[in-house]
């Protein structure tokens, strides 16, 4: 029985037990990094605080912390329905939660023919995943939407040199790995792309919600000894 | 004897000797000290720049603004550079926002998020140590034909207007960026022509005030007002050629001007037309030999 309440434990409080091998970083400035070298493009995550990069980015967690929970407004109806929960890291800072930038600085302009293009190529998680813009006189300038499927319209258009800030969104807390790739026209090697390169990203609910998940598990656990008898 | 002139009303007259190592000397002794003119100064255009605060003296409470330019990796004093509002950041306001203007007015904006086309301009606080605290960036003035605003939307698309020149300058009028971060905002012109903006900061360092002086940041919205040119300077090289002088003339750039030569300072006649394509321009002019001497000036045509 010992046992068993502990593996219902396990079960509820697997939102917030850490896998292993892997950084959180949780606030502070850092980005997804876009590098080239030697014909390759290098997606990575650079941790602004530390100045550290991880390379491949899947040895970074990006947590979507509580406070970026929100109620998606009828002005961000095509990512999630009006009135439900909806998580945004938003491109302006906010020092409780991670400040979440796109970074081209690593490359040189000159090299380039145009903008780059990091195009949405997967979403696995338990929600959808998407980025959108605030233009100047506010109107909502969607970037990347999995609510309608992925296709080859979402994605982000990034200057060479250079960095920049979105709005990321989430519909649902919990583990999501998004699949990104990076192409552009290279000013000696042509058209290069970078392949699908995972990035994972954790989305913390409010403790409320914690607590609420803790006793739905215990009860499904109560329920499932029950039925045992 | 022959004498270097210039044109009246704005005539002046210059000794034949002069000493233009003195004057560079008093010009590289003030670089530091003024501001360059609008043409000296770098044009900052479409890189990707910030507007930074730094403690500087390093160790001190002294803020100090300066431009970092970050696609050059190069930074510049306040006062050698010029940013630069491209014509083609001119939008109409739309109905719903009367406090960024009247509805279908103009407004030259450099947008919050990057515009190859346009200078992408940022805030920076990156330079100040972590331990800082409450930095505050004030619009302490604006000296300009029109007024100036900044805003941003939140996440939800909430319009936070942080500056406008339209109600009158107040402490409500300022940046309040993350200490060691960096953000950009929506800067907006209400008309053409040159903006300098005021800038002071201030935050507490070290558990004691730190300020800024007051900055004076200049933005060229263009296309800028044609400017009239202005009067002339002609100094004469101190060596003779053959029969000619060689004069050097400073004026308005791109600007024409007529050199003419008197004997008596009486009667004046053209000797050539001269464009001020750069500064100085050299003109050679003759010197006939029917007179001991000759004066010279430079007049608009």
């Amino acid at each position: 029985m010992k046992s068993q309440l502990l593996f219902a434990l396990a079960l509820t409080a697997g939102f917030i037990l850490p896998a292993s091998a892997q950084t959180f970083l949780t606030s502070g400035h850092a980005d997804i990094g876009i590098a080239y070298a030697a014909g390759l493009f290098d997606l990575h995550v650079h941790d602004g605080e530390t100045d550290t990069e991880f390379s491949p980015p899947s040895g970074a967690v990006l947590v979507v912390g509580s406070a970026a929970q929100t109620t998606t407004p009828g002005a961000l109806s095509a990512l999630a329905p009006v009135g439900s929960s909806l998580w945004i890291l938003p491109k302006t800072e906010n020092p409780s939660l991670l400040f979440l930038g796109f970074g081209t600085e690593e490359l040189t302009i000159a090299d380039w023919t145009g903008t780059l293009s990091l195009s949405l190529k997967s979403v696995s998680g338990p929600g959808n995943f998407g980025i959108y813009d605030v233009g100047t006189f506010g109107d909502i300038q969607l970037k990347m939407n999995s609510a309608d499927g992925v296709t080859a319209g979402d994605s982000l258009s990034l200057v060479p040199g250079s960095h920049g800030h979105y709005n990321l969104t989430f519909t649902a807390p919990g583990d999501y790995t998004i699949g990104l790739e990076a192409s552009g026209i290279h000013a000696v090697d042509g058209a290069v792309t970078s392949g699908t390169v995972n990035y994972s990203f954790t989305v913390v609910p409010e403790p409320e919600e914690y607590a609420a998940l803790a006793a739905a598990g215990l009860l499904g656990f109560a329920v499932w000894r029950r039925s045992r008898r | 004897m022959r004498r270097a002139g210039l044109g009246r009303p704005a005539a002046r007259f210059l000794p034949m000797k002069f000493t233009l190592v003195s004057l560079l000397l008093v010009g590289l002794f003030t670089a530091r000290s003024f501001a360059v003119s609008l043409t000296e100064r770098v044009r900052l255009t479409i890189e990707h720049v910030d507007l930074k605060v730094i403690l500087a003296p390093e160790g001190t409470n002294l803020l100090k603004f300066i431009v970092l330019d970050h696609d050059r990796a190069t930074n510049y004093f306040t006062t050698n550079a010029v940013l630069v509002v491209a014509e083609s950041s001119k939008l109409s306001v739309p109905e719903g926002f009367p406090e960024l203007g009247p509805s279908g007015s103009d407004l030259w904006v450099l947008p919050a998020s990057q515009n190859p086309l346009l200078l992408y301009l940022g805030i920076n606080a990156t330079g100040l140590p972590l331990s800082a605290q409450r930095l505050d960036l004030f619009l302490r003035r604006i000296d300009g034909p029109g007024h100036f605003l900044a805003w941003q939307f939140a996440s939800a698309g909430g319009l936070a207007v942080s500056h406008s020149t339209r109600d009158g300058l107040t402490e409500a009028d300022r940046f309040n960026p993350v200490v060691g971060g960096h953000e950009h905002h929506n800067l907006g012109f209400s008309t053409n022509g040159l903006f300098t903006l005021w800038f002071q900061a201030r935050a507490t360092v070290g558990g004691t005030n730190a300020w800024s002086p007051e900055t004076p940041i200049l933005f060229a919205v263009e296309p800028l007002p044609a400017i009239p040119a202005g009067p002339a300077t002609l100094v004469a090289s101190a060596t003779e050629l053959a029969g000619s002088l060689q004069l050097h003339l400073q004026g308005t750039p791109k600007a024409a001007y007529q050199v003419e030569r008197s004997a008596d300072l009486a009667n004046w006649e053209p000797v050539t037309e001269v464009i001020a394509s750069e500064n100085p321009v050299s003109v050679t002019v003759p010197l006939p030999g029917h007179s001991t001497q000759w004066f010279f000036r430079a007049r608009r045509p």
